[in-house]
This record gives C-alpha cells, structure tokens and sequence, in this order.
C-alpha cells in the first residue's frame, strides 16, 4: 500500500537574531490511509512545528527543508495558493486549545461554513445544513440550536468537538491531531480520543496524532515515532516500542509514566523515574547524539562525536528502529 | 442591555453635576470682572450694575451655582455677558460646524490609521513599517497650527486649489462645504491617524498571533479573508475605544484647528468665551464637552457588546 503522507529528511531552522534555531533536523515517517501514527516527544522537541511545516503554516522566519509528499505531491516549497488548495480538504488539522483555537467573536455556523466555502461555492442553506450535519456527526446534541453559539458558550470538549467538525469539513484524507487532547478533562480527553477513532474508520482518514501523552499512544497508535531535539530517535509498532524501547530516551519516558493498574499497595510500587536535566536549546544542540548529555546508559566519547543513525533494532521486527548505538543493551 | 443603558445615563448625571461644580469653582477663582471685560473701562456705572445684578453676580456664590445649575437642568444655560445671546443658541449655532469637522478628522485619522497599522503589522521591521512608525512619530510631533498653516500656503496658495480659512453650512452648498472642509480635517485628523496607527499596528500584530487565524489558515481560507475576519475583525473591538476617545476629543473643539481655519466651532467659542471672561458661554460649553465624552463612551461601551459577544451587560442589583 503506498503511503498517503511521506515525511523524508524535513528540516525546520528558525532565524534569530543569534544563531538559527534548528528545531526539525532531518525528520521522516510515512502515514498510510486508516492508520494511525504518533509523533511523541518533550514540548520543544520540534513536532508541532514538522507538522505546521507541512502546512506551510510557519511563520516567514522559518526555513523549511526536505521533502515532504501529500497523495504523491511535493508539499514543501509549493505556492501559498496551492497549499491553500491543500489546507482543510486534503490535510486538516485540529490544534491543542479549542479554547483559543476558535475566534471567539464568530458563531459556531460562521467558523464551519468558512471552512466549507474554502474549498467550494456553497449556499447560505447548504452550509447551515452541511454544517448542521457535522455538528452531530462528531456528537453535539441540538446541532441546529449550537449553529448560533459563540465558542464561549460551550464546554471545552464542546468546542473540540466543532474543531474536529472544522477539520473535517473540508473531507481530508489525512487529519493531524496536535495535542488535540491535551487541554481537555481527562474524561473528556477519553470521548474526542474515541471521537476521532470512529471518524477515522469512517471516513478512512490517515491520522497523525501529535502528543506528549504515551498513554494516548498506546491506546490509539499503529505506529510511533519518538522524537528528540528534532530528529526521530526511536521508531515502530505501537506493540514493540513500548514492549522493547530500544532507545534510552524512550526507555526514560516509559519509566515516567505511571502503571494504573499496578496490583502493589502504593507504598511498594516503583516511584515514577523522571529523567534528568532539559531537552537542549536549538539554537546550541549538543555535538554528537543530542541526548547524550542526558543519557543515563552510557555517554561515552563516542555519544559526544558521532551522531547515531536510525537503525533496525536487534531481534526485532525491520520497522523498529531506534537512533543509539546501545539499541542492544536498551532493549534487552 | 437597555437597563444597563438606563444605568449609565442615571452615572452620567451624577459626573455631570461633579463636572458642573468644578468648572463653577474655577470660574470663581479666576481673577478679572466679567462685566469690566465685557463693557470696558469707560462703561457708565449704572448699566455696569444693572448687568451685574441681572446676572446675579452679587449673590453668595452657592446661591449662584444652584440657580445656574436649576436653569440649566431646564436647558437654560444664561446668556452670554458679551452679545447677549442665550449660551443654548450660541452653542447650537456651532454645532454643525464642529460635527462636521469632527467626523471628517475622525475619517481622515481612520483612512490613515488602519491601512498604515495593518501593513505595518503585516510586515514587522520592513521598509514599510519603518516608514509607518516615522510618520506617525512625524504626525505626532508636527504642531496642528504648523500643519494647518503649511497645507494653507500649499493648497489655497500655491495650488490654490482649495479655500484658505471659513466655514459654509451643508445645508447652503455642499461642495463648498467639503471643499472648506478638507483641509481643516486633514489637520485635525493626522494626530488622531498618527496615535491610532500605532494602535492599530499593536491590536494587529496582537490579532496575527491568536491561535484562531492559524485554525482559519490550516481550514484553507484564502488570505485575505483571514485577514478581513479573523484578524481585522477581532482587531477592531479594542480599536473602538480609543477611536471614541478620539472622536470625542475632536468632538469637544480643536481650538487651534479651529482658530487657524477661522472655523466657527466649539472650540473656538469656547476659546473666545474664556477671553472675554464670558462665564456662562465656558460653563455651558465645558459642560456640553462633558456631556459629548460620556455619551461617546457609553456608545462605545455599548458597541463593544455587539462587536464582542463574550459582553454583555447585565444591570447589577
């Protein structure tokens, strides 16, 4: 099956007045129809911005290398125009905030119909019936009633609720879902998690889901990517990465997670591992392994020169792959 | 909404009133004798007493205030000490002439402002940006008096393509009455514009980073349109309170607009009622200023609900 979204060798430096900011550096991953894909990491390890990146949705400060093909089309150096063609009804995107993501001073009909017209001619009636459809097909109640809503109006997962409705007005084959649960209740986080589960059946949609949250991952992912510093440090079916982390990195963010269902009286279980010091500054990346001064299994002097590539993880399946020269020892 | 209105109007009174007794108290404690100055030196003392008893100058000074401010509440704001007309007349007269200088200064000021703010803002620490901020640093620095001459030797001298100075009603020739209008309010508008401009380019840039207009953008609206409605849009609620304080600076009189143009407006009658120590001329106009900045701000306040529709008002108990 060929792939819907190729991400290859895409590279995001942002200009500064110091030295550039390298926030992608050398990302790839493929996304294929009806599956779902993860992309993990640290706030400020670059994968918001890879996806913004695809878009053309980064502000003039941004240099964007690469490669990047959407349906076999090359996204990265397309005209604005085109991109716009693209935007919404092949790639569409539900951001982190639905509390700012909205305007606020736009009903609810407004800020659907928008996206309905951005791509076609549509009447006043077909787009409040169009956008009436939307609204209950992501599971708002009295979808006529909220057509007339201002964002404000309505609960936090309410108003996820209608940017998923947004995203999908335009039909897209592939939705990015960029921390799109993070700033809901966790209870609600569980409904959009599902929410879009559904959808993506329906609609075969390929999905990226952009996330620091692994228990989302393991709930929801085909395949994850785990990102680091901009680059991809760890790679593989949801089972394997999280059964056998290969990469010290990864490995740290399993330990930091806590087991729920963990059968121990609290006392006894394991305390959560939290991993030392800060993913490093763009602007200044560590030589070498960008993680190697936060490393715990080794460090060596070979860390601090050469760059680990991504490479096929001992005794596991080709697809995992993990960017350390212990990948062995790691994942035991 | 139109309780809360209701509200505000019983607010506006009572700062009326505070208003009122202020500008009493410092027409009494500024020195000179409104009748010497009206009549001269060599006025017979006879009539000098007969108009000041007429205006009730001899009176305790509370006793003064309350009947002026009796009559007043009736809409009776005296005569004036200088010509004798009523304060209520003179003011009406100068209306037309101040409205229209205002509006056209506030449109001026708005035709600068939001296109110069919304390119500068569209394009931080570009040429054009530079050149917004240096004129509207220039617009703020040129004295009125100075522009209004230098447009007057230009324009009525040199080109002379438009009048140099006066005033004609609407209602008498309305080409000529533009053609008066242009550049008094061109002179009075670029201050405005100037302020506004940087206010506009901060509300914009300020607009540009919202997470919405990148939701707007990744929908696969056209440019522009992110621009209209969810930039512009959202960037004018806030612009709407300093264009009011605007208007109704420009409302109450630009004196020195107004005396360069020989524009019959408030300001201007204001001016020369302050001159001639013409107390009830400056206690009405002070007070119609008053009356003009508290209605401005409640349209503004009550724009702001229809513009944003997170307010609303609702009449506390």
């Amino acid at each position: 099956m060929s792939a819907l979204l190729t991400v290859d060798d895409l590279h995001v430096a942002f200009r500064t007045r110091r030295r550039p900011a390298r926030v992608v550096n050398g990302l790839s991953f493929e996304l294929h129809p009806g599956r779902t894909l993860a992309v993990v990491g640290e706030s400020g390890s670059g994968k918001s911005v890879s996806s913004l990146a695809l878009l053309g949705l980064l502000p003039g400060t941004a240099d964007v290398r690469g490669s990047a093909t959407f349906d076999g089309a090359e996204l990265i150096g397309r005209s604005e125009e085109e991109l716009r063609r693209i935007r919404g009804a092949g790639i569409g995107v539900v951001f982190q905030d639905p509390m700012t993501s909205l305007n606020p001073v736009l009903t609810i009909e407004r800020q659907i119909g928008e996206a309905l017209r951005a791509h076609e001619k549509v009447s006043d009636d077909g787009v409040r019936s169009r956008a009436a459809e939307l609204l209950t097909e992501v599971g708002i109640p009295d979808a006529a009633g909220r057509l007339r809503a201002y964002p404000h109006q309505l609960s936090g997962g309410m108003r996820q609720r209608v940017m998923i409705a947004i995203a999908l007005a335009g039909n897209p084959k592939v939705l990015i879902a960029d921390e799109a649960t993070t700033a809901l209740d966790v209870t609600v986080q569980a409904q959009i998690l599902e929410l879009i589960e559904r959808l993506q059946d329906e609609h075969g949609m390929g999905v990226v889901w952009i996330t620091h949250d692994l228990g989302v991952v393991a709930g929801i992912a085909d395949h994850v990517v785990v990102m680091y510093a901009g680059r991809c440090v760890e790679e593989g079916a949801v089972g394997e990465l999280f059964g056998r982390p290969a990469h010290p990195y990864t490995r740290g963010l399993l330990g930091a997670l806590p087991v729920v269902d963990d059968p121990r009286p609290a006392r006894e279980r394991d305390e959560l591992v939290t991993m030392p010091g800060l993913p490093p500054d763009p602007a200044a990346l560590p030589p070498g392994c960008a993680f190697h001064p936060r490393c715990p299994v080794r460090a060596d002097a070979r860390c601090a020169t050469e760059p680990p590539q991504l490479a096929p993880v001992p005794g596991s399946a080709a697809e995992h792959r993990a960017a350390t020269f212990y990948a062995e020892e790691v994942a035991r | 909404m139109t309780r809360y209105a209701l509200r505000r109007l019983a607010q506006s009174v009572a700062v009326l009133l505070g208003v009122s007794v202020l500008v009493f108290a410092i027409m009494q404690l500024v020195p000179g004798d409104p009748i010497r100055a009206a009549l001269g030196q060599q006025a017979d003392p006879e009539t000098y007493q007969a108009l000041r008893d007429r205006a009730g100058l001899d009176d305790p000074v509370p006793v003064q205030f309350v009947t002026w401010i009796g009559n007043a509440a009736v809409g009776d704001f005296g005569v004036s000490f200088r010509s004798g007309e009523t304060v209520l007349s003179l003011i009406l007269e100068r209306v037309p002439a101040t409205l229209s200088l205002a509006v056209a200064a506030i449109i001026v000021a708005l035709l600068i402002a939001i296109p110069l703010g919304t390119l500068s803002a569209l394009n931080p620490r570009k040429p054009v940006d530079w050149f917004a901020s240096l004129s509207s640093q220039a617009g703020l620095s040129v004295p009125d008096f100075w522009l209004g001459i230098m447009l007057i030797l230009v324009f009525a001298g040199t080109l002379g393509w438009l009048p140099s100075a006066g005033y004609v009603p609407l209602t008498e020739d309305p080409v000529e009455w533009a053609r008066h209008l242009i550049l008094p309010a061109i002179t009075a508008g670029v201050s405005s514009g100037a302020i506004l401009t940087r206010f506009v380019r901060s509300s914009v840039l300020e607009s540009l980073g919202q997470d919405h207009v990148r939701t707007a953008r990744a929908k696969g609206m056209r440019a522009r349109d992110v621009l209209t409605w969810h930039v512009l849009r959202n960037a004018l609620v806030p612009l709407v309170t300093v264009g009011g304080v605007q208007l109704a600076y420009l409302l109450s009189g630009v004196v020195v607009v107004e005396y360069v143009f020989a524009w019959p407006g408030l300001g201007q009658l204001a001016f020369q009622a302050v001159e001639s120590r013409d107390y009830p001329v400056l206690q009405g106009a002070v007070l119609l200023f008053a009356v003009i900045f508290l209605l401005v701000n409640l349209v503004v306040d009550l724009a702001y609900a229809r513009l944003d529709p997170r307010i609303t008002y609702r009449s506390a108990r």
